[in-house]
């Protein structure tokens, strides 16, 4: 398991110390207690389970801890395609991805057909987050909330006539700023999480070393809200100047949450735009991770070259200057924290 | 998206045009071409210019065929 973003849960015994269908609905107090923890580390939790599809209004009516699953997946189907559906909703690799099952044919069942998958029992699950590192950010200890949320915008958006008057109607503000102090928990977890929109060229602990070190950095932190709420720290830049006019991207990290909508370029126009960025040229590397090329996309977008026969790319600034951003996205310029 | 073909002139750029055309269509847009022309695009032909509009993509296909894809 890379990171763990995402635990699928079985219901009969393991959950509940039952079986739903027979009339148990006697909750496992372990098993509830774990879920509990796992949303307040801000981990993902959904439910894959062979019972009817009636059982999940009914279950959410009457059980409480029914909502701490963003997605709930019941019918006959192999449980290998629910947990597949699940993977594909919320866009989340196997990799950082648990299924708990007490059924040891389950667990084995469900690794043998999806690749990279974890299968734990509850005590593993347990002995793992009693051991992991219990330090969470506060978009992290949200992220469950804006799964939530982000359901309610798609809903809208699919009910909405016209794209462009749905996206205008959803009040979204970008906020670039210096990276401050406090934010070095949510920029490690970033430059961590996020896969599909890294540039990932140094290891983490190199990337962190280097960010802290010089105070010629400059090290920008973009903020993301919108009517349905307030996704928080969703992007860190950091640039390393060569001189007075060029600079090195080391890092650079956008929450894939933000893929939607033409944020993404924005974000990374707002970063580079900020006054503490202002140079004539940029240069980075990129290195295909196995998951960004959405990252190489951007980069193309907003205006990067590739230099033949090498990994590195260079933007003029002029370029940067020609690219339009959305009406709909009101971009902010902030001298320190919100 | 509601833009349709017929709206997007072959020399507009596509990421002017149509702001909601992002970084994710492009990568769509790259996969789709990929498919349909049965070639490889690689990183270091994903240029600015090249992918800028209708004609200059055209353009990018039609050469790559031309020298075996």
């Amino acid at each position: 398991m890379r990171v763990l973003k995402l635990v699928v849960w079985d219901l009969d015994e393991t959950i509940l110390t039952g079986i739903l269908e027979e009339g148990d609905e006697e909750v496992n107090p372990e098993a509830l207690r774990i879920v509990e923890q796992l949303d307040k580390r801000g981990v993902l939790q959904a439910l894959a389970t062979q019972n009817s599809p009636d059982i999940i209004p009914m279950a959410e009516a009457k059980f409480d801890w029914f909502k701490y699953f963003v997605h709930k997946e019941a019918d006959w189907s192999p449980k290998s395609r629910k947990i597949r559906r699940i993977l594909s909703e919320l866009e989340i690799s196997p990799l950082d991805t648990l299924f708990v099952d007490e059924d040891a044919f389950e667990r084995d069942s469900i690794v043998a057909q999806i690749q990279d998958i974890s299968a734990w029992t509850l005590s593993e699950l347990k002995s793992y987050l009693d051991k992991a590192d219990t330090s969470v950010t506060e978009e992290s200890q949200l992220r469950p909330q804006m799964y939530r949320e982000q359901k309610s915008r798609l809903e809208e958006q699919n009910a909405s006539q016209d794209y462009e008057d749905f996206l205008r109607s959803c009040d979204i503000e970008i906020f670039i700023r210096p990276y401050e102090p406090q934010d070095a928990l949510r920029v490690e977890e970033l430059l961590t999480r996020t896969h599909r929109m890294n540039l990932g060229v140094l290891p983490v602990e190199e990337a962190i070393e280097r960010l802290n070190q010089s105070k010629e950095n400059h090290v920008l932190i973009a903020e993301i809200k919108d009517k349905y709420g307030d996704m928080g720290r969703s992007g860190v830049l950091h640039l390393r100047p060569n001189d007075s006019e060029n600079a090195a991207i080391e890092s650079l990290a956008i929450s894939c949450r933000t893929k939607a909508r033409g944020l993404s370029l924005a974000m990374l126009v707002g970063l580079l735009r900020h006054p503490d960025a202002r140079f004539q040229e940029y240069h980075c590397r990129y290195i295909f991770n196995g998951t960004n090329r959405p990252l190489r996309m951007l980069l193309t977008a907003a205006g990067f070259k590739p230099e033949r026969g090498t990994d590195e790319l260079t933007l003029r600034a002029e370029r940067l200057l020609r690219v339009d951003l959305p009406e709909w996205i009101a971009l902010t310029y902030l001298p320190e924290s919100r | 998206m509601n833009v349709k073909a017929s709206q997007i002139a072959e020399d507009d750029s596509l990421f002017s045009t149509n702001k909601a055309f992002d970084s994710f269509a492009l990568l769509e847009l790259v996969l789709r071409l990929e498919e349909a022309f049965q070639m490889n695009i690689p990183d270091e032909d994903l240029d600015p210019d090249v992918f800028f509009s209708i004609n200059t993509i055209t353009a990018y296909i039609c050469d790559k065929l031309e020298r075996g894809g």
